[in-house]
């Protein structure tokens, strides 16, 4: 049996790399937990005739590296399988740096049709624009459609493992297998299912992003995004991408989402199981028009859900409607007394956020139901789940009165 | 479905305990609407004119984060006046200061925390108070010592190390009625497990350092009354004392109090595989577990037998402290407890094979694997 040794992810478990991973008793002070550092240069060698000032492992100045930067790189990398990570300002951040380092001019890409709003504007607007990058836009669970997409210049695809705010979920693996049959990247937005519920790396992704500011933190009070893969794809875009163009994550956030990755297993698995109760809630409800999430049998990919991810749970957000006008909606958040709207998620409280029908780039692509209704996109937190529940049940009484009672 | 509809104030009640340490103090900024709380570090505050004096005037009076902390922590204990302070100590000597009467009788455990017997026993011998000990476990012993008068009884239930337990509510009754007000050391066990309030305890500490925070990067203490107005006198003595917490610790605090309930659930999970282990192996001599929380001692042979054990150690840290998120283990009589003299650590039941484990939210078959190996060495 293999004796555990915090320092090595391959022997441990999840939930204790979670608690040491990136994490080192301080060498001068024995402090049991890693100082935060903010100084924004290291001290240069006595002799820097020999130094290797490309070295991005080497400490030099902060906007390429530095001590609480490289813990978190370090823990990310073992939490999603891969060789190496690179810590981000921000998940866009992360998104167009990977963008920028992997594509040329007159490079094409295929992108889900219901990709998030800041990937629909690079591959709408920036990255076309200025750079002439030329984009499909693809219903990636139409696998036939996403083979029929690719060109003789296309160079990556990409995807989100579950889409915002669709929940439309994109089976890595078939996607995988067809990308690389075109010698081409997949990059996977994983920031709805990270770790332990899905890694994309196991299942043929190239290259895992996220948006750190979300479950990864969990808290609701840090920006930041990650790069995770392969040695050599990392290598290449901290090199195009970290230090030229600057979105570097502060110490002092890698320090929080390091501190908030901690509980990561536990709040996961609840966000997991609340959110599989809040949608079967909704969804017997009559009162309410639709719900989108993945671990509901009605799910037009729930299959799919349940293989890939192999039972573990379906994410922590789902999109929904009340049957009603976007007045009717409004109204309904208005009403609710412990969720909070805002935008954003993966937070320790529930949030909600109301999109009208034409609110977003893409919403021509949205299932039906989004269009007419609009939606209300949930990220439920870690609350009694029942306290939820109460919740949106006490709303939907104010706002609609009469309900046609459910028959449960 | 519930009738009662939760409310998102801590004025009202029906929002479950696991809602409220999740959503305390979430958008409630007036300035900016921000979601989460933001952290108040200015030191002072603008009044309007001489004579209108807002919420806030000084940091060391008031601060807006910190209050978010001390309310939170107030809900889930079930009282009414939260007060935090710079560390679990500065908590125990203000109450002590604030609740005893000049000359006054103080009965604590005889085998309570090694700190807060280091100032007990500094004050008895200063004159500032009479100091009694007693094993609060012991019903009998606890009832003759209080009939003998006391002003103030402390209780510590588990105990440290040995985690004995004390019948709060049995104790508490006897002291009320002998005239003394009883204040319970929830540190241990946690308002998850246990509400001494409820038991009819006046005033509950916590080092909040430890599980409240969770994250073993804070040092704070908590200070909760039953009683409002006791709460009132708490906080002015925090303030005149100096005692008062900074606001970046009180963020940092309320951030892990929001997911108290999973750690304590985690750690709990842990602490029952480790007991398992160590009841069954033959070097560990005797275990103390009351069956709930985190903490687990043990007792080895003897001295040499904790070295064994201790060297080559891969998960478990050597250092004092307790309810953070990493298992932690450490040597009562050379470390927490070494403010004791010798004599007071044995009538403390205290060993010099004694071993206490602060077990974290690593998986348990990792802190059973490393815990094992130690024990084989032995």
């Amino acid at each position: 049996m293999t004796r555990p040794d915090k320092h090595d992810p391959a022997t441990v478990a999840e939930a204790t790399w979670a608690v040491h991973g990136g994490n080192e008793p301080d060498a001068g002070t024995g402090a049991l937990r890693r100082p935060l550092i903010m100084a924004n240069s290291y001290l240069l060698p006595d002799d820097p005739s020999e130094l290797d000032w490309s070295n991005p492992g080497r400490m030099i100045y902060t906007r390429t590296s530095g001590a609480n930067q490289q813990a978190l790189e370090t823990k990310l990398a073992a939490l999603e399988g891969g060789d190496a990570a690179i810590a981000f300002a921000s998940g866009v951040g992360a998104l167009h740096a990977v963008f920028f380092s992997q594509l040329r001019s007159g490079d094409h890409v295929l992108v889900s049709d219901v990709s998030y709003e800041a990937v629909w504007r690079l591959f709408t607007e920036l990255l076309p624009q200025r750079y002439g990058i030329e984009a499909t836009f693809v219903d990636v669970a139409d696998l036939d459609a996403v083979r029929a997409a690719f060109r003789p210049n296309t160079r990556l695809v990409h995807a989100e493992t579950i889409a915002n705010p669709t929940t439309k979920v994109a089976d890595v693996a078939a996607l995988a297998a067809l990308a690389h049959q075109h010698g081409v990247l997949l990059t996977i937005d994983n920031t709805f299912t990270p770790p332990s519920l899905y890694r994309p790396l196991a299942d043929g992704a190239d290259l895992v992003i996220h948006s750190l500011t979300k479950f990864i933190n969990g808290h609701g009070d840090a920006m930041g995004g990650a790069v995770i893969g392969g040695a050599d794809l990392v290598r290449r875009v901290r090199a195009d991408s970290l230090s030229d163009l600057g979105a570097v994550i502060s110490p002092f956030n890698a320090w929080l989402i390091l501190r908030g990755s901690v509980t990561l297993p536990l709040r996961l698995r609840q966000h997991l199981a609340n959110a599989q109760k809040v949608a079967e809630f909704l969804a017997s409800d009559a009162r309410i028009a639709f719900v989108a999430y993945p671990g509901l049998a009605s799910h037009p990919q729930h299959e799919l859900a349940v293989r890939q991810f192999e039972g573990r749970g379906f994410g922590g957000v789902l999109a929904f409607a009340v049957d009603g006008d976007t007045a009717l909606q409004n109204r309904f958040v208005a009403a609710l007394r412990v969720i909070t709207s805002a935008v954003s998620l993966g937070h320790d409280e529930t949030l909600i956020v109301h999109v009208g029908p034409s609110g977003r780039g893409g919403a021509e692509h949205y299932p039906e139901h989004f269009q007419r209704y609009g939606h209300l996109r949930l990220s439920v937190g870690l609350e009694d789940a029942d306290d939820l529940i109460a919740d949106l049940s006490g709303a939907l009484d104010e706002v609609l009165p009469s309900p046609v009672q459910s028959t449960t | 479905m519930t009738t009662d509809r939760p409310v998102d104030d801590p004025a009202c009640t029906p929002v479950r305990p696991r809602t409220r340490a999740v959503r305390a103090g979430i958008g409630t900024d007036p300035a900016h609407n921000a979601v989460t709380p933001p952290i108040y570090l200015s030191t002072s505050y603008t009044f309007d004119r001489l004579d209108q004096r807002g919420r806030y005037d000084y940091s060391r009076s008031g601060n807006p984060t910190r209050d978010l902390f001390g309310e939170a922590v107030a809900a889930l204990e079930g009282g009414s006046v939260g007060c935090v302070t710079s560390s679990g100590m500065s908590a125990i000597s203000t109450t002590v200061l604030a609740l005893l009467p000049a000359g006054g009788t103080l009965l604590a455990p005889s085998d309570c925390y090694g700190g807060s017997w280091r100032l007990f026993d500094a004050l008895d011998r200063s004159g500032r108070l009479k100091l009694r000990l007693v094993d609060f476990s012991d019903a009998s012993a606890a009832a003759s010592a209080i009939a003998e008068g006391a002003d103030l009884v402390w209780l510590e239930t588990p105990s440290n190390p040995l985690l004995r337990i004390t019948d709060i509510a049995a104790v508490t009754a006897s002291a009320h009625a002998a005239g003394a007000l009883v204040v319970a050391d929830n540190t241990f066990a946690g308002p998850v497990l246990q509400r001494p309030l409820e038991a009819g305890v006046d005033v509950v500490v916590h080092s909040a350092t430890k599980s409240l925070s969770g994250h073993s990067d804070v040092v704070a203490g908590v200070i909760v009354a039953a009683d409002a107005e006791r709460g009132a006198d708490l906080c002015w003595w925090a303030n005149a004392l100096g005692a008062t917490a900074g606001a970046f610790d009180s963020y940092l605090a309320l951030r892990g109090l929001r997911t108290l309930h999973l750690r304590v659930a985690a750690a709990q999970t842990g602490a029952a595989a480790v007991v398992e282990l160590l009841t069954s192996h033959p070097a560990a001599h005797a275990v103390h577990y009351p069956g709930f929380g985190s903490i687990v001692t043990f007792e080895v042979a003897d001295r040499a037998a904790v070295d064994a054990l201790l060297d080559g150690l891969h998960l478990f840290c050597l250092a004092e402290s307790l309810g953070g998120v990493e298992s932690l283990i450490s040597h009562p009589a050379t470390m927490t407890h070494a403010a004791m003299p010798e004599s007071a650590q044995a009538a403390a039941g205290i060993t010099d094979g004694m071993l206490r484990l602060s077990i974290g939210i690593e998986d348990p078959a990792d802190l059973v694997a490393d815990l094992r190996a130690g024990l084989d060495r032995i």
